[in-house]
């Protein structure tokens, strides 16, 4: 190997390591949530669709580890329905990779969770969307899920794993939120985290219909749950709100839980065809699909690509509007740039939380910059 | 006893706020210092907000010590080197200068 191709890798991987890869395993999902972003479509023993080759999975890992990758997410539709999922789940704990898995939890039995729990650093959340099957079931669309993914919670809990539980916050479900920590408490997991409804894909209906919350009653209910809520409670709760919202002695003080940021400049997403693309949002946004495992390199896709490129040298530099003028810019980077994408078709579009609240005059003014604001 | 060659601070050398870096306090006491010129924003705690405040003025090191231990409550025993590491990262960062005397 010439030397200048030696300090080329070293460089690009120092810089900018492939530290994780999102894996949306199938493009088919056995519930159907009114929210969804992704919105794939429904599976049934009638119709099912296309899953992630083994072959492919394994063929990415392996290029992807001296890109420096040490953590892969398997996500869907949904995981846990890819009809080779134990295998898989073998070559993960086999490549010593930590495993994260977000799972509505129906198909999460016994064996699986204990499959899970044997992968490195293995961590699992689970979507709960109501703490009755009611409630949980108008959200996701199929009768019977309510009662699946708590015995899928239950099973990951008896292998050793203790799950978050996430519930996306909208007007029907706005009443569960303090029952479903009662509940996540009785089922011994490890934290609760509140998720807004990102107005993209089935979530811009719900939007649309008057189903999701003002941002009013948002920020009204995020002061409510990190000021009540969270001190009635010994399980973590998180409100997934961007940084500026929220206190920092919340994100950096000794009980804080950091500050969750998208990874966007050391992941790439790996959608169920075998597409590589930014994330998920690939299934909707064919700009943001960056090749195909079968026929690129990941190591010319990791290096290359003309939109990570760009994002590389543009995050945090050349985000505009309120998110170019905020202070935590640096470790927020615009929230979800595939969600500002998707609105705008502009990578450097503010995440329209933030607007809005700017608009409104509701964004925080002490995170603003003096200098522009 | 302070690790005056590690972070290259003596004891006569005073610590200032670097001038032109804004300090935004929040309700809850923790602020966000901000260097307008370029465009870097850092986030402290209730305890470094006092010192920041402190150093508008100019201090010693020890003295900057001796104002934490004598204004705050539940101070640890590292005191002492946690204000030399707060000192050093605001240098570090360009938010503070050092001025000898």
């Amino acid at each position: 190997m010439h030397k200048e191709e030696v300090y080329e890798k070293i460089d690009v991987k120092n810089d900018y390591p492939l530290e994780s890869i999102y894996f949306y395993l199938t493009e088919g999902c056995n519930l159907a949530c009114r929210h969804c972003w992704l919105s794939p479509k429904h599976q049934d023993e009638k119709k099912v669709y296309p899953t992630l080759s083994i072959e492919l999975f394994k063929s990415i890992l392996e290029q992807a580890a001296p890109l420096g990758l040490t953590a892969v997410k398997i996500t869907g539709g949904e995981p846990l329905m890819h009809p080779e999922i134990h295998e898989l789940l073998r070559i993960v704990k086999e490549g010593n990779i930590d495993l994260t898995v977000e799972t509505n939890g129906v198909l999460c039995t016994s064996e699986l969770a204990e499959e899970i729990a044997l992968c490195k650093g293995s961590s699992v959340s689970v979507s709960l969307d109501g703490a009755d099957a009611e409630t949980h079931e108008w959200v996701r669309g199929i009768s019977g899920c309510f009662e699946a993914a708590i015995e899928g919670i239950r099973n990951l809990v008896n292998a050793g794993i203790k799950p978050q539980i996430i519930l996306t916050v909208m007007r029907h479900n706005k009443s569960q939120i303090e029952p479903l920590v009662h509940l996540a408490e009785t089922l011994e997991a490890e934290s609760v985290k509140f998720n807004l409804v990102q107005p993209t894909g089935r979530g811009e209906k719900l939007n649309d219909c008057g189903e999701t919350l003002s941002l009013e009653e948002l920020l009204e209910l995020g002061q409510w749950i990190n000021n009540t809520l969270s001190g009635s409670t010994k399980l973590r709760i998180h409100y997934d709100v961007p940084p500026a919202f929220r206190p920092m002695s919340s994100m950096f003080g000794k009980k804080g839980d950091g500050c969750s940021k998208c990874g966007i400049l050391k992941i790439i997403g790996v959608l169920a065809n075998g597409n590589y693309a930014l994330c998920g949002i690939g299934e909707h946004i064919p700009e943001l699909v960056f090749g195909h495992a079968s026929k690129d390199r990941l190591d010319d896709v990791w290096k290359k690509n003309k939109v990570l490129c760009e994002l590389r040298d543009g995050i945090p530099s050349r985000l505009e509007g309120i998110c170019g003028r905020c202070h935590m810019k640096r470790m927020c980077s615009a929230s979800c740039i595939a969600q500002n994408y998707y609105r705008s078709k502009n990578l450097w579009e503010p995440y329209w939380f933030c607007k809005d609240a700017y608009e409104r005059g509701l964004f925080p003014k002490t995170r603003i910059s003096p200098k522009i604001g | 006893m302070m690790n005056e060659k590690k972070i290259g601070i003596n004891s006569n050398s005073v610590i200032v706020a670097k001038p032109g870096i804004v300090l935004e306090v929040e309700t809850d006491n923790w602020g966000i210092l901000f260097n307008p010129e370029t465009d870097f924003s850092f986030g402290i705690n209730p305890v470094s907000v006092f010192i920041w405040k402190q150093m508008e003025t100019g201090h010693r090191l020890q003295d900057l010590v001796k104002k934490v231990v004598e204004n705050c409550t539940n101070v640890p025993d590292g005191v002492e080197e946690d204000v030399t590491q707060f000192i050093e990262t605001l240098l570090e960062k360009e938010l503070a200068i050092m001025e000898s005397t």
